[in-house]
């Protein structure tokens, strides 16, 4: 479980690291750390250029282009609780939402680099919700940062609360949480990350 | 169990001739086996009805580019084709009020690539996020934007066929935490790029269809059981007589089902039919011997043979576990037969 700070009940810290999160959302997307640019193979880093390293297909030359506005925007899709990770003493980061199902809708996503979170070696973990949801069953993995997605590691599984787990080993991982939500509401990958000095 | 199943034979039913002295005895296959990892979890908000016609059309000012309709409509046959069980189907349709979309107004989270909305029985929607979207985490490449797909791009088939797993009801499948067991199911909670594991593979896989029949049913009794499943099943053997003259002919059946669990839904106390069910014999209290395979009965999940006898002799009926689906074996009790006068 996450601690409360002193005299500062931990909703609240959460509360102003969501709302951070969410400025920062609104005007530039949060962007991972040099050492997190996700320099493997599966992920294109958005650039000026942004060329497709392979010609698009004649037949569909001008598709990129064609993203017409819907007649009818639809409201956005619920999402499950933001989640944060914490290492004792330190401020609870919130993660980077992935895929996830929640309430009869749900959206697909890759690995994610994370948001970034600077550890000391060997220390505990702690990762927690934002909302009062109940945690069914979790799993906690790590891909390298600079590859990520690829030569995925288990760190721990469980079910249930407190979810806590040991940092990786030295250097810089993207760690992902999966989670299942209690009461079949659905099921969230967060991501952060993780430099372990 | 319930629904229609097409194999169209009759529930299995007694000659009424057999009633008198008929042994029926049931024995549980005990073993706990572990056939697999598990399937997928099923999403709240209800089920289709069994093998309803689900279609959809493009939503007005986000269609897709012809080249992304024709993956969109690859994805839902493969749905249709790879669900091994009575969910719903998928095709397109103009004027359908299913809308999928995509482009700029797709309502996905903010790193969502494509996205699904359900309301089961009665509609759904599906977003793809635009070519070129950008993500803090990258651009976003589809496939099948380019002649020579790149590494790093999304196959649309195979992410619509992840959408229209959810459509159906699928949750996303929970892996090891070193996700070694990827290729288990196709709905996943983190979608793969090429060449990643799985990024193009086009069907569900294992641990999807085993929800999907847990959920829909069997598309028929003889119909195979995902490996996904692990599942009780009863055998029980009667005989036509309790006793026959020497040299005289007993009919053996043996009724082969699944256990009638309440944890597996549609599936409980499903006729299991076109299996392979042996009949074992032996003097009282000698050792079992195989008298070989019992022919398929007339009515589903049955299998008979008949023996002759000439002394008093113990039958049982035999199913094995199979190594192509989720059933365990199961073993009947034992039906005696006398020489009578």
């Amino acid at each position: 479980m996450l601690r409360e700070r002193a005299g500062q009940p931990l909703t609240l810290v959460l509360t102003a690291v969501v709302a951070v999160a969410v400025m920062a959302c609104g005007a530039v997307a949060p962007s991972p750390s040099p050492s997190a640019s996700p320099a493997g193979a599966f992920m294109a880093r958005p650039t000026v250029a942004d060329i497709p390293s392979t010609a698009p297909s004649s037949a569909i030359a001008t598709a990129e282009p064609s993203s017409p506005t819907p007649s009818t925007p639809e409201p956005p899709m619920p999402e499950p609780p933001a989640a944060a990770l914490q290492v004792e003493g330190g401020d609870p980061v919130i993660g980077a939402l992935g895929g996830f199902t929640w309430m009869n809708g749900g959206s697909a996503a890759p690995w994610l680099p994370g948001r970034p979170i600077h550890v000391g070696r060997g220390e505990r973990l702690t990762f927690a919700l934002t909302e009062s949801v109940a945690i069914g069953s979790w799993t906690v993995s790590r891909s390298p940062a600079a590859a990520v997605g690829t030569d995925i590691v288990g760190m721990a599984d469980g079910t249930g609360e407190p979810l806590t787990f040991d940092a990786p080993p030295t250097g810089s991982w993207s760690v992902a949480v999966e989670i299942r939500f209690e009461e079949n509401l659905g099921s969230a990958a967060y991501f952060w990350l993780v430099t372990v000095e | 169990m319930s629904g229609y199943l097409n194999d169209g034979r009759t529930p299995w039913h007694l000659p009424r001739r057999w009633s008198v002295g008929f042994t029926l005895v049931v024995l549980l296959a005990s073993v706990p086996g572990v056939a697999g990892h598990a399937p997928d979890p099923a999403l709240t908000g209800g089920r289709w009805n069994q093998n309803q016609a689900l279609t959809y059309s493009w939503r007005s000012g986000s269609v897709p580019d012809p080249k992304f309709q024709a993956s969109i409509n690859a994805a839902a046959a493969d749905a249709t084709a790879s669900r091994a069980s009575q969910a719903a189907t998928f095709a397109y349709s103009s004027g359908s009020s299913n809308l999928i979309g995509y482009g700029t107004g797709a309502t996905c989270s903010t790193s969502g690539i494509a996205c699904f909305s359900r309301s089961a029985p009665t509609s759904f929607s599906m977003w793809m996020r635009e070519q070129g979207h950008k993500f803090d985490w990258g651009s976003l490449r589809w496939c099948q934007y380019y002649s020579t797909w790149p590494d790093g791009c999304f196959d649309v088939e195979n992410i619509m066929l992840d959408e229209f797993g959810h459509v159906e009801i699928l949750n996303h499948h929970a892996n090891y935490s070193g996700e070694s067991d990827y290729l288990d199911a196709l709905v996943q909670t983190k979608s793969h790029a090429k060449p990643q594991t799985g990024w193009n593979a086009h069907a569900f896989a294992r641990c999807d269809v085993a929800t999907l029949q847990v959920q829909y049913d069997m598309q028929g009794w003889g119909a195979k059981y995902s490996t996904c499943l692990d599942l009780a099943t009863t055998l029980t053997l009667g005989a036509n007589a309790g006793y026959v003259g020497y040299g005289g002919t007993v009919t053996l059946t043996a009724t082969l089902k699944v256990a009638d669990d309440p944890s597996y839904s549609r599936l409980a106390a499903n006729p299991v039919a076109l299996r392979y069910v042996t009949l074992e014999s032996r003097p009282t209290g000698g050792s079992w011997t195989s008298l070989g395979t019992m022919s398929y009965g007339s009515t589903s999940g049955t299998y008979t043979k008949a023996v002759q006898l000439t002394t008093r002799r113990e039958f049982r009926a035999v199913f094995r576990k199979p190594s192509t689906e989720g059933l365990r074996a199961s073993t009947s009790g034992t039906v005696v037969v006398a020489i009578g006068p």
